[in-house]
């Protein structure tokens, strides 16, 4: 009996996460890093950086609505053996051995019939499908590029395109800061990854996490996990990375500058923009349809007035769910033995040069149409190129207030901020039609 | 030693020249796709001025505007730019549009010292 009972709770213990973390130190190898972060070490690592995410999103309140999501998925998926990121396998009994896949059944139903074809194996006596961890499951929406036009949709109702239309030489502010994205690509190349992986992670620059997302899964999909790290993580950061920049590429009396009040736009305008941009930018750039068309349709239901319920779904209960789904996932990517290497490192540096150079090509434009004004625009704007809606256009507004508690640039900053919305998706297109 | 370092160079050079492609053709794709859109729209403001939206905010606030006009005359100015502030402000900190919120009624009240 007591036999039985210390046997039962040597089991016990050995199949427990504490167990895991002492067993798996990985030291025996001396300063081998990609073997001692394969190991328990690398998972106390992510979880301390969860943790850090997570009082960034809650005391410093920096996206917490993505920031949280994204920080607890990290978090689970590190805890030592939770197999919410397992994937799913097939059991099956092969002469009364047991053979484990990895897949599902259906997935495995060529390599099955391949496999007894060259074995000369008639028969197997049991073929079980283990179930993967949830979020194994909830991954297929980033997987099959289902999460990302859906969360474009949402940005399409919450987004007034409303100041780009009274200002449209905004849209040059929004291509400026594309050139962070491709300036970008040119290091990746130079760092030794390929085109398409190049491609993938210089639309970080973009600080735009749907379409980082969307063009990781198409071009790189290996490389997705520490690519919506970085875009999601820069998003969150904005108004740490921006200021800086801002502040050193304007001057005092172009930070003071005060912008004429835009005109007001009407309905018909409203409803015919989601219109012909989806038509103008899918005629050239078909590739970018699932972003850009979910982007403006979601606009559309939200102008054209008629279909209030459905935008207040879009934007309200599926645009949180999707958020939920997208971050918690986006955080399960990185567990620790596939996460920590240098290849991420090299990512999120890039990723972090990309955003740079956009947020400063965005405020080299903004001087120049400053001068070719006489001094009608003020600088700072160019900043919220970057397509981080409406945090980019916040900062501006913020960095303006410094100067001037009376300058309220909010308004005029969301032009070029929605059009970096437009400008990063069609960066994503002209990558996709380069290398897919 | 020396083939691999001829390789190598041709390579990077070969990179170089897919970035510089990738750089020039990227970008001007996405300035010609934006210009394009923003000469179109900049051609909405004909249509838009036979379909200039008089929502009731605008009305309401023309209204407030002139009773006070004809109440406090000295402080219009004052009431006007006091309500696009604080408008922009709640704005601002709801993340909505200023033509989203509705100003129903605006009062002054006076400092009790």
């Amino acid at each position: 009996m007591l036999e039985r009972l210390t046997e039962a709770l040597a089991k016990f213990i050995e199949t427990s996460g504490i167990y895991w973390l002492f067993n798996n130190l990985h030291l025996d190898k001396g300063l081998d890093f990609n073997y001692i972060f394969a190991g328990s070490l690398g998972n106390i690592l992510m979880i301390l950086v969860s943790l850090l995410l997570m009082y960034l999103a809650i005391k410093k309140e920096f996206e917490p609505l993505l920031l949280l999501p994204i920080a607890f998925g990290m978090f689970l998926v590190n805890l030592p053996i939770s197999g919410i990121m397992e994937h799913a396998s097939t059991q099956l009994t092969l002469d009364g051995e047991m053979v484990l896949l990895e897949g599902g059944l259906v997935e495995n139903g060529i390599k099955y019939a391949m496999m007894l074809a060259q074995n000369g194996v008639d028969y197997f006596e049991t073929a079980k499908e283990v179930p993967g961890g949830l979020f194994y499951y909830l991954y297929y929406g980033n997987k099959l590029g289902i999460f990302p036009p859906l969360i474009f949709m949402g940005v399409g109702v919450m987004t007034d395109f409303g100041p780009l239309l009274a200002n449209p030489k905004s849209f040059l502010l929004g291509a400026a800061a594309q050139f962070g994205i491709f300036l970008a690509f040119f290091g990746a190349l130079i760092l030794g990854f390929d085109a398409k992986e190049s491609s993938s992670i210089a639309i970080i620059g973009g600080a735009d996490g749907p379409t980082a997302i969307f063009t990781a899964i198409k071009l790189a999909p290996h490389l997705l996990a520490p690519i919506a790290v970085a875009a999601y993580s820069y998003m969150s950061l904005v108004p740490i990375i921006q200021p800086p920049i801002m502040r050193a590429l304007t001057s005092k009396e172009e930070r003071l500058i005060h912008m004429e009040q835009l005109r007001p736009i009407s309905q018909t305008e409203k409803i015919m923009f989601p219109i012909i941009v989806t038509l103008l930018v899918v005629l050239i750039l078909p590739s970018t349809t699932p972003l850009i068309g979910m982007l403006m349709f979601g606009n559309l239901i939200k102008v054209s007035g008629v279909t209030e319920r459905l935008a207040e779904v879009a934007s309200g209960p599926l645009m949180y769910m999707i958020t939920i789904f997208l971050g918690l996932t986006v955080g399960a990517t990185t567990q620790a033995a596939d996460f920590l290497n240098l290849s991420t490192l090299k990512i999120l540096m890039l990723g972090l040069i990309a955003f740079a150079i956009g947020t400063a090509a965005g405020i080299l434009l903004g001087k120049l149409m400053n001068k070719l004004t006489g001094g009608k625009i003020n600088p700072l704007i160019g900043a919220a190129g970057v397509s981080a809606v409406p945090m980019a256009a916040r900062v501006v507004h913020k960095v303006g207030q410094e100067e001037d508690p009376t300058n309220f640039l909010l308004m005029h900053a969301m032009g070029p901020n929605v059009a970096g919305v437009i400008g990063s998706a069609v960066a994503a297109g002209v990558f996709l039609s380069l290398y897919m | 030693m020396n083939i691999l370092f001829l390789l190598e160079a041709v390579s990077l050079n070969e990179r170089l020249a897919e970035g510089t492609t990738a750089l020039i053709a990227g970008m001007g794709t996405v300035f010609i796709i934006l210009i394009l859109i923003s000469s179109i729209i900049s051609l909405f403001k004909y249509i838009g001025k036979s379909d200039r939206p008089h929502n009731r905010s605008d009305i309401k606030l023309k209204a407030f505007i002139e009773a006070g006009r004809k109440v406090e005359p000295v402080h219009t100015q004052d009431d006007l730019e006091l309500i696009a502030v604080i408008t922009t402000v709640i704005a601002s900190s709801l993340n909505i549009t200023t033509d989203q919120l509705q100003v129903k009624s605006f009062r002054r009240i006076r400092s009790k010292n």
